[in-house]
């Protein structure tokens, strides 16, 4: 059980975060279809700078004297600069959106497609290869935490809550947890987010109270490339032990069903993406999945094929979009350039 | 300082390829009601655009507000300019006071600020806490009103908000803004009805083709001299409607019933009427009466729950939308959904018949045939412009032309046209209409959906009233005058009715 709530959890936030980083988009009237890209991108840079910063050996001191706080604040940094790469890179979906007019759809498309290559690219002349490891050592024993830190032996059990939240977890993923709260808020609860979302349903009213709506709308991509960018890197640093190949397994596009699955709303979105993240760590672990904690791999004993598990959280999501989605409704204007001299 | 609030002189803004004001100039007194006069098309919208600061004109020569100069298209608001257009000044996804938020700081008195607001000026009845798309037209205008009072503008910019309104509304509406102006608040109102200006507005600036014409003061005109400066003729543009006794039915509707979404209440809610061989039945009402609605179900657009069409002798309850073009009625949309934007003119001309053998060769478009079709319906009803040219790019006045003209080439037995001349201006309005005369001088059956009743007046044989999904009244034209017509479409509550109900709540 505490597994699978960890490994829920590893894949469900950064869907969600990415989710949200949609949903910024589009409520300020820009469809970010970019989303896949702008995450590989961070993931990549997000690496890097793990990389360089290893290979300069900064952290190295404390690594050697277990100083597991610097450690967490090293890996806060990296998740930092990949925001700040997402944002930089969503730039240009920004500005052929919004300066040039062009098709949002377009635009994201073409940034899905230049991401990859460019990360490959830089992959293959920086790594000589097509991953992108770490300088040294792995992820799990640089950033991940665990029970030694906190002064259990080996055979001490944490207890039902500690070998939940504790024990072999990231604090990248509580990190992404308290930011997708933070920027919920913002977007729900303050006089920024209300008229951020204004722009994305009727940006002439908006105008005509003085709200400069192509700066809302560079605020909301920006935003999210940001949040896009940092749920990239926190994807593959939990999941493929901070390495980066120029793929995150089509998360982008999954955020982006979350998101309409969701509504366009934080709640309903962080339903979604629990519901998939159990899925989909149903379908990586079902084999050593031991639910009720009796020994007996119950999954595995049902005999079915990998593949049907493998399958199945992109089913349920495809079957579970099909029955929501009626009811969603997107914000209105989004899609449409903001051009006020058309009639 | 000044003696005036506003000045701007000789703007010029391009968009879509056409001039849309070209030497438009303006001068505003402080604390008058100034009307814009102009007919479909004239750019009254685009210059009160620019006014509120929306977009940038391509040119202009002087821009004043307080006789100081300013850069004209930005910052309005913070000018204290407030943009009111007929009902798109609303977010509506969020409530009154939400939208209120919008305007400025936060603020602990708003909510104060705003019901002071309610009570000075009789809006009690404006609701704040509903989402703005939930509320009718006339209440997100008057609601988008109060956002403006709330925030202290002291120009108020109106546009073409009279042509939503019933008499009764414009009554009570028009009395408000003489109290805000006697307050000192400047007003521009624009519109395209001579007497609405003369009744209400102290000048007026009278707009044609994108230039200004003149600005006079309305105490020393009168309303035909307005009229004959705003279309530049002293025609009349009446509709010649002759004595036609009306021959058989040939739509009959029973107690049609389309179901709302998510199974609330019904759109609309059994209706039955007919339409009689060289009659023309006007549907009217107002937004949300569920009139367009009707005409949706009538050509198999929307699924029914119940009900009965019988078109001559056949009944195409179930048949698909061709079927019921092909049994012989001709479709005439709502300007915004009747052409293709983006697609060449010839395309949405054929759309009504693209799968007629003529147009097409086992599925393949005769692209040649398509051309020289489009191309003499253009020149029979005299629409300029190219046939390749994408849609958007015509004017308002040659879309709904071209719309006229393919719902009446072929003259079949029912028309039923969706607000056929929205928009329009006055020889526009008077062609199109003579196109719908024709044919009921043909003794063909016309339904012409609108909500304007000046309209309804021109064209009616009969009258039908919706209000709330329901027919409320059958009236006769002669009969009848455009304030109870009015006073059904809001209340759906005949006068005399009407005034007895008052009474009683006083």
């Amino acid at each position: 059980m505490p597994f699978l709530i960890r490994q829920t959890l590893v894949y469900a936030v950064p869907l969600m975060l990415v989710a949200l980083a949609g949903v910024f988009a589009e409520r300020s009237g820009i469809i970010n279809l970019a989303l896949e890209g702008i995450m590989i991108f961070g993931a990549f840079m997000g690496v890097l700078f793990v990389r360089f910063v290893q290979q300069w050996g900064w952290f190295q001191a404390a690594y050697d004297a277990k100083n597991y706080l610097a450690l967490q604040g090293f890996c806060t940094l990296a998740i930092l600069f990949a925001a700040a790469c997402g944002a930089v890179f969503s730039l240009l979906l920004a500005f052929a959106a919004i300066n040039l007019k062009a098709d949002q759809t377009i635009g994201g498309t073409a940034l899905n497609l230049l991401a990859p290559a460019l990360v490959l690219f830089f992959i293959r002349i920086l790594a000589n290869q097509n991953t992108l490891n770490m300088y040294t050592g792995d992820a799990a024993s640089w950033f991940m935490l665990k029970k030694a830190m906190f002064g259990y032996g080996r055979t001490q059990q944490m207890g039902f809550l500690g070998s939940t939240f504790v024990d072999k977890v990231y604090v990248a993923t509580y990190i992404c947890i308290l930011v997708f709260v933070v920027m919920s808020v913002v977007l729900y609860k303050t006089r920024f987010g209300l008229r951020l979302r204004s722009c994305g349903e009727n940006p002439q009213a908006s105008a005509s109270l003085g709200i400069n709506v192509i700066k809302m709308r560079y605020a909301g991509t920006v935003l999210s490339g940001a949040l896009a960018g940092m749920g990239g890197f926190v994807y593959v640093l939990t999941t493929a032990n901070c390495s980066a190949n120029g793929d995150v397994a089509g998360f982008g596009f999954l955020a982006l069903a979350v998101m309409i699955f969701g509504n366009w709303k934080p709640l309903n979105i962080c339903g979604a993406a629990l519901l998939f993240g159990l899925f989909k760590c149903i379908a990586a672990s079902y084999s050593t999945l031991d639910i009720n904690g009796d020994g007996v791999y119950m999954l595995k004993n049902l005999n079915i094929n990998t593949n049907i598990y493998r399958m199945l959280p992109y089913v349920i999501t495809l079957v579970v979009l099909a029955f929501t989605s009626k009811s969603s409704r997107a914000p209105k204007a989004e899609g449409i350039p903001y051009d006020p001299g058309k009639r | 300082m000044s003696e005036y609030s506003l000045e701007m002189a000789q703007v010029r803004k391009r968009a879509d390829g056409q001039w849309i004001l070209e030497d438009a100039s303006l001068q505003v007194r402080k604390g008058e009601i100034h009307g814009l006069l102009g007919d479909g098309g004239a750019g009254k919208t685009m210059l009160m655009q620019i006014l509120a600061g929306l977009c940038r004109p391509d040119g202009c020569v002087t821009a004043k507000r307080n006789g100081q100069i300013t850069s004209p298209g930005s910052g309005a608001w913070r000018k204290g300019i407030g943009w009111i257009p007929a009902d798109r000044g609303l977010v509506d996804g969020y409530t009154g006071y939400e939208n209120f938020l919008l305007g400025g700081r936060m603020d602990k008195t708003l909510r104060q600020r705003a019901a002071e607001l309610q009570r000075r000026y009789g809006l009690m009845d404006v609701p704040l806490d509903v989402p703005a798309g939930r509320m009718s037209a006339y209440e997100r205008m008057q609601v988008t009103l109060l956002k403006c009072l709330v925030w202290q503008c002291d120009v108020l910019l109106l546009d073409d908000v009279w042509r939503m309104m019933t008499c009764q509304q414009k009554e009570a509406f028009s009395a408000l803004l003489q109290t805000l102006a006697r307050e000192g608040k400047t007003i521009l109102i624009s519109g395209g009805e001579p007497r609405d200006m003369m009744a209400w507005t102290d000048r007026c600036t009278v707009l044609r083709d994108g230039k200004t014409v003149k600005t006079v003061s309305t105490a020393l005109t009168d309303a035909a001299s307005l009229e004959e400066l705003m279309t530049g003729t002293d025609e009349a543009w009446t509709p010649d409607k002759l004595e036609i006794a009306p021959g058989s039915v040939v739509l009959e509707v029973r107690d049609l019933r389309v179901p709302g979404p998510d199974g609330r209440k019904p759109l609309i809610n059994g209706v039955s009427f007919e339409v009689r061989a060289g009659e023309i039945v006007c549907l009217t009402g107002n937004d949300g009466g569920g009139q367009e609605i009707c005409a949706e179900a009538l050509m198999g657009l929307r699924p029914l729950a119940r009900g009965r069409i019988r078109l001559g002798g056949k009944i195409i309850t179930r048949a698909s939308t061709r079927d019921r073009m092909r049994s012989g009625i001709s479709y005439m949309p709502a300007e915004e959904n009747g052409l293709l934007p983006d697609a060449p003119l010839s395309d949405s001309l054929v759309l009504h018949r693209y799968w007629d053998l003529a147009m097409q060769d086992s599925g393949v478009i005769r692209k040649r045939a398509v051309r020289s079709y489009a191309a003499d319906l253009m020149e029979d009803y005299e629409i300029p412009g190219d046939s390749d040219s994408p849609a958007r790019f015509l004017p308002r006045q040659d879309r709904l032309r071209a719309l006229a003209a393919r719902a009446v080439e072929r003259e079949r037995e029912l028309l039923i046209a969706v607000r056929p001349t929205e928009g329009a201006d006055r020889q526009t309005a008077w062609e199109i209409h003579q196109d719908i005369l024709g044919l009921r001088e043909s003794r063909k059956a016309v339904l012409v959906i609108t909500r304007d009743v000046e309209e309804v007046k021109a064209l009616a044989d009969r009258i039908f009233v919706m209000n709330g999904g329901e027919i409320v009244a059958e009236l006769d034209p002669a009969l009848t005058t455009e304030e109870e017509i009015g006073l059904l479409m809001t209340t759906g509550l005949r006068q005399e009715k009407y005034g007895r109900m008052t009474e009683e709540d006083e």
